[in-house]
This record gives structure tokens, C-alpha cells and sequence, in this order.
């Protein structure tokens, strides 16, 4: 009776238990730093990694190298010694090449260091140009020398032609060179950086420039007073459409070469910043015309002539290409399978800016690149590390005439892979797991249900019967079975009446023993005991406190213990005592037949 | 009765702390336990009121995150304390604290800003550096000190400021932004008033536990033991702080462990009341 409630609560405990290991099990981890990061008043350092390596400390000297590179750098190029000048260009492109990394790293997108870092680029770029430049310009000059010695004008004219480009194009490096002195020296000074040799560079760089300018004007009035009208059979003019353009527009040349052979169509060679990027056929009229589409020229001023046959040359024109700024869109990323997905579009106004490259950046790191299309739109999918991210893309105007542009930034966050349940919370958010989790319950619980029943004693349990004294006590086998012990002893479950004759007191011992056993199994069954067969006659009188019948159930006890140990002859009063007690216990217990 | 035991061991010791910020009986890492159990060793005197503070110019005063405002005549002892040649450290990152530190005679002001540094001990922006910046006994030794989540400080003397390499991050990205400048903020000054010494610290979390943790080695423990030796009397302020905050619960069982009397009596009655039990159990056996 007692065990009932025993067993559900048992039972429910146990299916508790069994709930709240079975929504843990998908994310077992209790606790972590990393769930309790810390509030507005501070952040809980266990939940952070040890910065490695001090990242900030090799800034300062980076910006102390790029501050002093270009000083070394502008030196052999003005003194010509373009071995040494290759070598620290070599150097600044790698100094330059770890700040970067390091700005990227320290997660410094922004803000003053990416000022200088911007500016550092564009150093760099100018520099180079410098470099090819200058020594292009090197080269021009030995080529007039010996085109001068052969008395070939043409290719006088021609290279005179490439130094007065070279000349304009070495005066805008200068140019762009100052606008960065502001930012790149206001930084050093800043951070009480030395920047004498960043300072000496600008004065070595005009002095090139300077050079140049010099050098070069004397060409130009030497090939204006060498060359006389009339000596060229043929005169060549260019004229540009539009003066100032900007991304994507079309620079429209037209010129005309006058006194060419009409049944002979002539070839005309155009030169934009002193490359060549066009051969044109001339119509017969003699004109021809070009259209450039601006799409990867720098922004600035850029000069253009015409040559033809390497001896006639139009006059040096140029055009003035706009900066324009961007707009990148990026929408709402989306999170597949561990992967995010990226889609966006760049504009320059509401023109698409098409073949350029987007920087997708996790926390203002690189994470993956895209590539716009046609139309400017670009797509990319990136794999990301678990945890919380905040993305966004970036384009990087390098070598459009373009403003760089940055989306908005998204935050998104990619779940950590359960073993074994890839991309479950829990085991209960996936139906099947669900499923066999009540499975697993059920058959735990028929399995219980088996073993509590195997525990159970396997003697069946038998329908006493007992009789009052005059009543025939076996009148069938299956009474005949009840009685008859293993050892054909005396029976149990015959109480015998107060009037029966025993043939001696070892005989009503054995009687007292079978009356004592019927009596025990009729309580056990009473009260569904497991085991009634390890009771003692005080343990059943004890089990009984709470029937009616513990009265009688405890003043047999108390008799059959005296007349069973006592050792002496049990008297007929006694003996009818015992019986009687035995008869009102059974009666107790529901009566004859119970 | 030995499960009985051992649920009351835990039920006590689960009511003896807490999780409350800055808490001293707060063992977690927000807590600052282990800052009060180095000061209790070395015998600070705790006080909740100000008229309590002894006289003579040989203590130091060490107010830690205070919830609250002073009143002015809380606010006049502890000028009164402060001329008269002692020392008060003030460690809060709340502009409302420049109420009393004006009120001291002192020219320090706190700035609640998030203060942010490329030069970080963990890869967080709020794990600010921070590096000597004078001749001031109590950066004395320390190469560094690590803050967390730091405000910063103008006027007074410097003693530690982070390095150049840090900003305030206004827009809360935890980047540098083109509006976000790059300089030097001081997080701990000092200003002399009367004969006494203020020194303002902006930072308090930089004594809770999870900051112990870094290791002995790092500066903040060194500047908690500077602090609490630097005069020959140390005191703690417990009225206002956040420290002294704890459930009347917790603070009743703290006050039975932190008095041996109390400890005793308590013990004692455990055990009459477990032999109470025993003996009836026997009698009705």
C-alpha cells in the first residue's frame, strides 16, 4: 500500500531528471565566462583571450619607418642612383605592407591611424610613379643624345614630346606629395615621432621636379627653334570634347591630319600619359577621332597627344578626371549552413561601378572578397567562426577615380555546431530526437515494470481456507493441496476448533506452526507485502498496528511464542486461547475464505 | 542528521555571499572579497560614518565606488581629514563624485567616458592599459596597471595615464572613428590640499576579484598593497560604498563569521541542539 506513493514519486523524480539532462543535452555547458561577459561597470576578463604579442608596441616604430623611408628613398632618386632608390622602394612597399596588416589587426579602420595609413598609400603610389618616372626621364635623355648625334628630329621631336607628358605628370606627383605632408607630419609630431627625413623628402622632391621643369623647358625652345615650318610635310592637331570628366564618362578625341594621301588611309598614334593606347585610321577627310572611357585612370590631370608616323605630333592636351564619390549598399545578411551570405551593390552617384573588388570585413577584419558585376552588384558567401559578428563590406577605390565607401554594418551571429546534433539547440527542438527520447522512456519504463514483477515472489498465493471446528476439512484436492505440506507435515490453514483433541504437545506445536503460517499469509496478502514469509510472529504482530485486527493478531503472537519456546506442555485453556485468537484475527481479515 | 549537517553548511554558505557589483561579500569576479580579506589581514579600520575618523595625519582613507552622494557635512569632515595631513584615495567613475571631489579643494575632475586603448592587457577594448606618468610614491614599482572599463581623469597630477595610443570611443563601435582622437588620458591623479593628499582613481573595477586573477605579478595588485601601506593607518569607507552593499541576510551571517564570539556561541548551539535531538530519539527507542 505504502509503496504506491513511494513509487510515483520515484517515478516522477526520475522523469524530472530524465527532462533536464534531455534539454541540456543538446548544449551541455552549465556555465561559461563567455555567458556572463560582464556589465556597464566592467567586463569579466575570464571571459576574454590574452592579447598576444604587443601588437601596439610595434606601431609607433612602423609609423617612425614610413615617416623616414621616402626621405632615403627621394634622395637616390635625385641623386640618380636608381639601384639604392629600387631597394627602399622595396623596403617601403614592405613597411607599408605591415601597417597595414597591423592597422587591420588592431582593428583601426578608422580614425587618425587610417588617416596616415591613407596617406602612406597614397606616398607609396606617388613614389613609385616617381621611380618609373624619373627614370623614364633618365632614359629620354639618353635617347636624345643619341638621336641628336644621328640627326634623327623625329624621334627628337617625339621623345621631347613623352618628357613634356612626363614633366606635367611629375609636377601633379609633386602636387598630390604635398597634400599628404599635412597629415603624415601632423601624426609623427603627435605621437613625438622625428620627422626630418619625411620633411627633407619634400625638399628633394621639388628639387627634382624643379630639375625637370628646367630640363625640359630648354628642350621645348630647342625643338621650337630647330624645327622650322615647312620642314614637316604633314600637321597633325588633336581637340578634346570635355575638359573635366569623371567616372564612366567618355573623353571624346578628335583630330585631323591635314595634307595626307587621299587613296592611302593613314594610322594615327595616340598617347595618353605618354602610353600609348590607341592606333586610329584616319578618314578621308584625314580625321580621326577616339573615344576614352574613364573608368581606371586616376583622378587628376592626364595629357594626351597624337603622333603620326613617329614624326608629326599633335600639341600636348590634357583632361581633368573628377573624383566621385560611392554609395555601397549592403543588404541584411543571411546564415546558411555555417555560412553568411553577403549581397549588396556599388554606385558612384547612381552609376554602378562595375568589375570592382569588395572587401567583406568581420569585426574590421578581412573575412572573404566579392566582385561587382556588371550591373555594380556582388554577392559573396563567407565562412565565419561561431559567436556574435559584426560585418560589414568595404570598397577600396585603388585604382578607380572613386571615393572609398563602407555599408552599414550588420551584426549577425553564426551558432556553434552541437557534436553530433549539427545545428540543433537542444534535443528537443528536432522532433525525431523528441521521438526517441520518449521512446528510451517507455521502454525504461516497461523494463521497470518487468523487473518489479520478477522481483516478486514467485509462490503463488494461495486462497486459504479455513474451516470452524465440525467442518470437513478437505473435501476437494485443491483443499487436500493446501494441507498437506512438502513433507506430508500438517496443513495450513485449518483452525482447529476449541473442542479438537491433540495427540500430544509436539503435535499442537506443529499445529500452533502451520495456524501461525496461514495466519502470516493471510496479513501478507492483507497488507501486499512482498516477503510475508521472514515475518516473526512480533513483526506481524507489529506489521498489524494499523488493523483492526492487532489485538488479536498480537495476543496469538505473544501465546504461540510462549507455547512454541517455552519448552513445556501448552494447557487446553491456553491452547483454546490460541485458536480463539487465531479465529477472530481470520474473521477480522474478512472471514472464512477471505 | 549528518544530511542535515552538511544542508545547513551549504544553505549558510550560500547565504553569506552575494552576487551584488563591487560587493565584498561578493566571492565572484565582480566581487571585491579578496581585496577586503587582504585588508581585514592588515587591520583596516572599517567605518560607516565620518565622524568616526581618527585624528592625527597618519591614515589613509580609501573610499571604493560610492553608490551614493556625500552630504556637505560629510563632505567638510573629510576636508577637515584631508587638511589635517591625511591621505584619501578616491576610486569612482562617476561624474557625481566630482560634487565632493570639488569639495575637497581639489581642481580633479572625472570624466565618464569610455576610455579605449590599442594597448590592452585582454582583447577587449575596455581592458585599458595604463603606465606610470610622474614621480608619485604610489606608482613607485609598477610598470602597469590593467583597467577595466576605465572613465578618466582631469586636473591634479598624473599618475597613471594610458598610453598615446588611446581614445574615447563616443560612438561605442570600440573603434577609432574619424570624430575619435588619439591621446594620452590620465586615469589616476593626485592633488594636494592642505597637508593631505587626494588621489582620484577612475576606474574602482580595477580591485575586483576577476582583476586579482591576472596575477600577482601584474601592477593592480601592487597598487592595491600600495595603497593599503602607504600610511600607517589604513581606513574603508562603508557607509557609501558599493562594497558594504549585501541583503541584511548576508550581512547578519557575515557578522557571525567575522566574530569569533559570535562563531562559538553558534557552534555551541549546534550542538546542543543536535544532542537535544539525539537523546529524545533514544528515549523513545
Amino acid at each position: 500500500m505504502r509503496r504506491i506513493p513511494a513509487l510515483l514519486a520515484s517515478g516522477i523524480l526520475i522523469l524530472a531528471c530524465l527532462l533536464l539532462i534531455g534539454l541540456q543535452a543538446g548544449s551541455p555547458l552549465l556555465y561559461s565566462p563567455l555567458s556572463d561577459p560582464g556589465g556597464g561597470d566592467h567586463a569579466n576578463p575570464a571571459a576574454f583571450e590574452r592579447v598576444r604579442g604587443d601588437r601596439a608596441a610595434q606601431l609607433l616604430p612602423l609609423i617612425s619607418d614610413l615617416l623616414d623611408s621616402p626621405g632615403s628613398l627621394v634622395l637616390n632618386i635625385r641623386s640618380g642612383d636608381f639601384e639604392y632608390a629600387a631597394r627602399d622602394l622595396q623596403e617601403y612597399r614592405q613597411v607599408s605592407r605591415n601597417l597595414d596588416s597591423l592597422v587591420i589587426n588592431l582593428d583601426m579602420t578608422e580614425g587618425e591611424i587610417t588617416e596616415f595609413r591613407k596617406a602612406n598609400q597614397q606616398n607609396l603610389a606617388i613614389l613609385t610613379e616617381l621611380f618609373n618616372g624619373t627614370g623614364r626621364w633618365n632614359e629620354l635623355q639618353t635617347l636624345e643624345i643619341r638621336y641628336r648625334d644621328s640627326g634623327d628630329s623625329q624621334m627628337l621631336t617625339t621623345i621631347t614630346y613623352e618628357g613634356e607628358a612626363l614633366r606635367r605628370r611629375i609636377q601633379d606627383l609633386y602636387r598630390d606629395y604635398l597634400e599628404q605632408d599635412q597629415v603624415m607630419r601632423g601624426t609623427g609630431e603627435k605621437f613625438g615621432l622625428d620627422t626630418t627625413g619625411y620633411a627633407q623628402s619634400v625638399v628633394d622632391f621639388r628639387e627634382i621636379v624643379s630639375r625637370i621643369d628646367r630640363d625640359q623647358h630648354e628642350k621645348m625652345t630647342t625643338l621650337q627653334t630647330t624645327v622650322t615650318p615647312g620642314t614637316r610635310p604633314y600637321r597633325l592637331t588633336l581637340g578634346i570634347e570635355r575638359q573635366r570628366v569623371s567616372y564612366l564618362d567618355t573623353v571624346n578625341l578628335e583630330g585631323l591630319l591635314w595634307e595626307h594621301r587621299k587613296d592611302h588611309p593613314d594610322e594615327v598614334d595616340l598617347f595618353i600619359d605618354s602610353r600609348k593606347v590607341a592606333s586610329i585610321p584616319t578618314k578621308p577627310d584625314g580625321s580621326f577621332s577616339y573615344s576614352h572611357l574613364v573608368e581606371h585612370d586616376r583622378a587628376g590631370t592626364h595629357t594626351v597627344f597624337a603622333a603620326y608616323s613617329g614624326s608629326v605630333f599633335s600639341e600636348i592636351r590634357t583632361f581633368f578626371v573628377e573624383t566621385s564619390g560611392t554609395s555601397l549598399e549592403l543588404n541584411p545578411p543571411s546564415l546558411h549552413d555555417r555560412r553568411v551570405g553577403f549581397e549588396g551593390v556599388l554606385l558612384a552617384g547612381s552609376t554602378p561601378v562595375r568589375f570592382a573588388p569588395i572587401e567583406i570585413l568581420a569585426e574590421g577584419k578581412r573575412a572573404g572578397m566579392a566582385h561587382t558585376g556588371e550591373d555594380g552588384t556582388f554577392s559573396a558567401d563567407v565562412k565565419l567562426s561561431p559567436g556574435n559578428h559584426k560585418v560589414n563590406a568595404f570598397f577600396s577605390a585603388d585604382t578607380f577615380p572613386l571615393i572609398f565607401s563602407e555599408s552599414a554594418t550588420f551584426e549577425i551571429f553564426v551558432p556553434e555546431p552541437s557534436p553530433g546534433i549539427a545545428g540543433e539547440d537542444g534535443l528537443l527542438a528536432n522532433p525525431l530526437y523528441a521521438a526517441i527520447l520518449a521512446a528510451s522512456l517507455c521502454a525504461s519504463g516497461v523494463g521497470a515494470f518487468l523487473y518489479l514483477r520478477r522481483q516478486r515472489p514467485e509462490i503463488p498465493l494461495p486462497s486459504p481456507v479455513f474451516h470452524l471446528p465440525g467442518e470437513n476439512a478437505a473435501k476437494d484436492s485443491d483443499d487436500e493441496d493446501l494441507r498437506l505440506s512438502d513433507d506430508g507435515g500438517p496443513v495450513a490453514g485449518v483452525v482447529p476448533s476449541a473442542g479438537e483433541t491433540y495427540a500430544g504437545d509436539t503435535e499442537l506445536v506443529g499445529d500452533l506452526s502451520c495456524l501461525f503460517s496461514a495466519l502470516r499469509l493471510a496479513v501478507g496478502r492483507r497488507l501486499t507485502l512482498l516477503y510475508p514469509l521472514s515475518l516473526t510472529p512480533r513483526e506481524l504482530c507489529a506489521m498489524c498496528r494499523e488493523l483492526p485486527i492487532r489485538a488479536a493478531v498480537c495476543r496469538f503472537a505473544k501465546s504461540y511464542e510462549r507455547a512454541q519456546y517455552s519448552g513445556v506442555s501448552v494447557p487446553d485453556n491456553e491452547r483454546d486461547m490460541i485458536a480463539g485468537a487465531a479465529r477472530s484475527a481470520m474473521e477480522g481479515l474478512g472471514g472464512i475464505d477471505h | 542528521m549528518i544530511l542535515v549537517l552538511f544542508g545547513l553548511v551549504a544553505v549558510l554558505s550560500h547565504l553569506s555571499s552575494t552576487t551584488l557589483e563591487y560587493s565584498r561579500y561578493n566571492p565572484e569576479w565582480n566581487g571585491t572579497s579578496r581585496l577586503f580579506q587582504d585588508m581585514i589581514e592588515r587591520d583596516a579600520l572599517m567605518i560607516t560614518r565620518f565622524h568616526e575618523l581618527p585624528a592625527g595625519g597618519d591614515s589613509l582613507l580609501l573610499v571604493l565606488a560610492p553608490g551614493e552622494e556625500f552630504a556637505p557635512d560629510e563632505i567638510g569632515l573629510l576636508r577637515s581629514f584631508l587638511e589635517g595631513g591625511n591621505t584619501i584615495v578616491l576610486v569612482s567613475d562617476q561624474e557625481r563624485e566630482n560634487l565632493l571631489i570639488s569639495g575637497l579643494g581639489s581642481t580633479i575632475r572625472i570624466h565618464h567616458a569610455n576610455l579605449t586603448s590599442i594597448d590592452r592587457y585582454y582583447d577587449h577594448p575596455s581592458s585599458v592599459l595604463a603606465f606610470p606618468a610622474g614621480q608619485d610614491p604610489l606608482g613607485a614599482g609598477i610598470s602597469r596597471i590593467v583597467l577595466n572599463n576605465p572613465s578618466y581623469l582631469e586636473g591634479g597630477e598624473p599618475v597613471f595615464a594610458s598610453s598615446i595610443l588611446s581614445w574615447v570611443d563616443a560612438d561605442g563601435d570600440s573603434r577609432l572613428s574619424r570624430e575619435e582622437t588619439l591621446q594620452r588620458f590620465t586615469v589616476i591623479a593626485a592633488d594636494r590640499v592642505g597637508d593631505g593628499v587626494l588621489y582620484v582613481i577612475a576606474d574602482p573595477s580595477i580591485f575586483i576579484n576577476g582583476m586579482r586573477e591576472i596575477g600577482m605579478d601584474e601592477g593592480n595588485y601592487a597598487l592595491a598593497r600600495q595603497i593599503i601601506s602607504a600610511r600607517p593607518r589604513f581606513i574603508v569607507e562603508q557607509g557609501h560604498s558599493r562594497t558594504a552593499h549585501a541583503p541584511e541576510a548576508i550581512r547578519v551571517v557575515n557578522l557571525v563569521r567575522e566574530s569569533t564570539i559570535t562563531k562559538m556561541a553558534v557552534i555551541t548551539l549546534i550542538f546542543l541542539a543536535g544532542s537535544i535531538l539525539v537523546i529524545k530519539r533514544r528515549e523513545e527507542t
